[in-house]
């Protein structure tokens, strides 16, 4: 089945938000395009069963999500490699003092219970709706609640612990 | 993750617990702000050239299917 063109256009105008995605969830920029390039090869293997008209983006989470956990189940917990090391530096040239706050942010996200960090990502960081997170999730709306605002308060705690220790 | 100490006590007087560990507004203000950031720095990166390849192939394939 051909791909529509409106179907590439949303893929397209949807890779922005999954790197986001990706690289909030997983904290290391090599892997989170890697996580990308798997969720549009299987979007595209997939789109005969996308509803149309339905949550592009939606969908296109929810890909990206299983993918993230099935490696995770499948690898366990890696140490960061070095291109994902040196990727990272390269983006944050010349913007030094704000990547030692976002660097705080991201070690306190990986202290999260996965449920609480992809909840607080998704609400939190990219501003999306809890019933549009919770689809993605796989869960109760009101289940969502109350994951990000624990993630919320365990944030505060980890930062408010650790936060004279890199702020010079 | 275990913690050795004040578990049992935690569960006893969850009120106290709670109420002694609210975040500072200040801080919580805070740390929405940076998750927005650490989101939005890389959503507003122009799409690499590796991912506008990969649709030409994606595509390339299902012509030649």
């Amino acid at each position: 089945m051909a791909v529509s063109q409106e179907l590439r256009d949303g893929l397209i105008g949807n890779i922005p938000s999954l790197r986001a995605f990706a690289y909030s969830l997983c904290g290391n920029a090599t892997r989170a395009d890697d996580l990308v390039q798997e969720t549009m090869v299987k979007a595209w293997a997939n789109f005969a069963s996308f509803q149309e008209g339905t949550n592009l983006r939606a969908w296109l989470f929810t890909i990206l999500r299983n993918e993230f956990y099935s490696q995770m189940r499948k690898k366990g917990r890696e140490v960061e490699d070095a291109d994902g090391q040196i990727a990272e530096r390269q983006a944050v040239i010349g913007n030094q003092e704000s990547h030692i706050e976002l660097e705080e942010l991201k070690q306190a996200l990986e202290m999260l219970p996965e449920d609480q960090r992809e909840a607080i990502v998704l609400v939190g960081a990219s501003g999306m709706a809890y019933e549009e997170a919770a689809k993605i999730c796989g869960v109760a709306v009101g289940t969502m609640k109350s994951r990000v605002s624990r993630a919320r308060k365990r944030l505060a705690e980890i930062l408010q612990r650790d936060e004279f220790d890199l702020a010079v | 993750m275990k913690k050795p100490s004040s578990n049992s006590q935690s569960a006893t007087s969850q009120q106290g617990a709670h109420a002694a560990r609210t975040p500072d507004p200040v801080v919580e203000e805070a740390i929405s702000r940076k998750l927005r950031k650490l989101y939005d720095e890389v959503a507003s990166e122009p799409v690499p050239d590796r991912f506008t390849e990969l649709l030409k192939q994606l595509q390339q394939q299902d012509g030649k299917g």
